[in-house]
């Protein structure tokens, strides 16, 4: 048994266009109008005119907004847990900063004796004559 | 609800009370809509600008959520409250829509988003998106002293293998 074809809508002003020649449709196999029917729903399917479509779409968007202010804010936004954070880093930074210090200057350095004499020069008490 | 797509508006000299009045008449927030500015002088605009932010403040609507309102000037690049375009042209297509009647289909959708829509409208979007901002602050303090601490850590460690 042969599947039934479905069946194509033409439109009235095309119709008279055909007129006469409506059995050169028959030429059409199946493959032919599976593709016409195919397309056709594409075309609609993205149609941006389209009502429905645009206003699911608009209803996507609200629920996320709703979704993105009622908990992803909360969960994200928690200052304590930065402050906790940037404490603990600051902690070490000084840390390592300390550490680091020690190493690169000790006391017979040549850059802490030119501050010594520095610091010296400009602190140190001028003695009366 | 109205189909949400871009309503206009012109700004006169108005005072706080008439734009508040304005806004309210015409659903601003509701929908999507955009305020043109040419019949106020260029002195002019600043002033009203925040007269219209005032009175948006006083009856608590989000000039970004959930629809966006834009203020179009030619002389105004940016303004710290408002969304701005040069031109109607200039403003993101998304909402440009033909009018149509609705179908039932359409309807049932309009009233599903009307409930979003005053649930969105009822939360205090903007104090959120202060909470953002400050949490952005944090984040950015958080990303310079972690920075700072890998390149002492990175000298250390160089110092350490030595």
């Amino acid at each position: 048994m042969k599947p039934k074809r479905p069946n194509l809508k033409i439109p009235s002003d095309k119709l008279k266009d055909i007129k006469g020649f409506e059995e050169m449709l028959d030429i059409m196999d199946d493959d032919d109008i599976k593709k016409m029917t195919k397309r056709g729903n594409e075309e609609r399917r993205s149609d941006p005119n389209d009502l429905s479509e645009f206003l699911s779409t608009e209803e996507e968007r609200l629920k996320k907004l709703d979704q993105f202010f009622k908990q992803k804010i909360q969960n994200i936004t928690k200052p304590e847990l930065v402050a906790s954070l940037i404490a603990t880093q600051k902690k070490e930074l000084d840390r390592t900063k300390a550490e680091l210090l020690i190493q690169v200057t000790p006391l017979d350095s040549v850059p802490n004796m030119y501050l010594s004499k520095l610091f010296n020069s400009a602190f140190s008490i001028k003695k009366k004559e | 609800m109205r189909i949400p797509i871009y309503q206009e508006l012109i700004l006169r000299n108005e005072n706080q009370a008439e734009l508040v009045n304005i806004l309210e008449v015409n659903k601003v927030g509701h929908v999507p809509c955009y305020f043109l500015t040419h019949l106020i002088a260029d002195s002019k605009l600043p002033h009203l600008l925040s007269e219209l932010e005032k009175a948006m403040n006083q009856i608590a609507i989000s000039p970004r959520f959930p629809y966006p309102i834009y203020i179009i000037s030619e002389h105004l690049d940016h303004h710290s409250f408002f969304p701005t375009a040069k031109s109607v042209e200039d403003l993101p297509k998304h909402f440009f829509k033909k009018v149509k009647r609705p179908g039932v289909k359409e309807s049932q959708i309009l009233m599903r988003n009307t409930v979003l829509l005053n649930k969105l409208i009822n939360q205090p979007c903007e104090e959120k998106m202060t909470q953002i901002t400050m949490w952005r602050e944090g984040q950015k303090k958080l990303a310079t002293i972690t920075k700072e601490l890998f390149f002492y850590q990175t000298i250390f460690k160089s110092r350490s293998k030595k």
